[in-house]
């Protein structure tokens, strides 16, 4: 994991109510780094994850919306945030209440910091 | 539609490549001896494929004895539009293999994913279970046998 990645993902799960942060890569649905403030299942995240994204993006593709570039997805208990870029999506789950538009925000300075 | 002549692998396997969305699966014996397939239609594919399957994990297992000390786990080759990911699993009656196929539609992550589930189904079978296969012994005979009854004709 190179240090411009770790810790931007640090900044991610540092957040209140991000319970975990992680960089995947979006072809193959495989963590490429994790930090998380519980236990989670990252490759498990990693994988799900991007296939959301993966499909999303082909269903906004057909429907003639564009690319997709972040993903948001709200559940009875928490929320999932996803931002991609090139061949990296990054991954932040949260909890409901969790300050959406920040991380939104966060989300999209984090993916110029690795860039 | 998912065949096998192993009762204990049928919904393990059909689970699998539902949820992990793969285009084609086999399961077999370390030997080469076909259990289970998913999406072939020809049983001269099973056949070739368990064939090369079974010389691929032969050939790597021996390779991680010699470099890493222990047989290799789970291997993945990505080509242009299909991917395969083949891999061990331990039974009660022994390594049972399982090589999957798929596209686009799904990704390496959810098929390691599923293959984990796959594994723990298999690791709760029972050996009586398992050995209650229609197995004779006779490696020729018995291949023939499960490839009729996978494609129909047994």
């Amino acid at each position: 994991m190179t240090a411009a990645l770790r810790e931007t993902l640090g900044v991610l799960a540092a957040m209140p109510g991000v319970r975990a942060a992680l960089a995947a890569t979006t072809s193959d649905g495989l963590p490429a780094a994790t930090v998380a403030a519980i236990d989670v299942d990252a490759d498990a995240l990693a994988a799900f994850a991007t296939a959301v994204l993966t499909r999303t993006r082909r269903a906004n593709a057909s429907a003639g919306y564009g690319d997709t570039r972040h993903l948001s997805l709200d559940a009875e208990h928490g929320r999932l945030f996803v931002a991609t870029e090139g061949e990296l999506a990054l991954v932040v789950l949260a909890e409901r209440d969790v300050a959406a538009g920040l991380v939104r925000v966060a989300l999209q300075r984090a993916l110029r910091n690795i860039q | 539609m998912t065949r096998s002549v192993a009762p204990w692998l049928d919904a393990p396997l059909s689970e699998f490549v539902r949820q992990a969305r793969v285009s084609l699966a086999v399961a077999l014996e370390s030997s080469g001896r076909v259990l289970a397939q998913h999406g072939f239609t020809r049983s001269l594919d099973v056949m070739s494929v368990c064939s090369l399957v079974a010389a691929i994990h032969a050939s790597g297992s021996e390779l991680g004895r010699q470099a890493n000390g222990a047989p290799f786990g789970p291997l993945h080759h990505s080509g242009p539009g299909r991917q395969v990911f083949l891999a061990p699993v331990s039974t009660a009656s022994g390594t049972v293999l399982l090589l999957a196929v798929f596209d686009d539609r799904t990704s390496l992550g959810v098929v390691r994913h599923f293959f984990g589930t796959f594994a723990q189904s298999l690791s709760r079978v029972s050996a009586d279970e398992v050995s209650s296969g229609p197995m004779t012994g006779d490696f020729e005979r018995d291949l023939g046998r499960n490839l009729a009854v996978l494609f129909g004709r047994a």
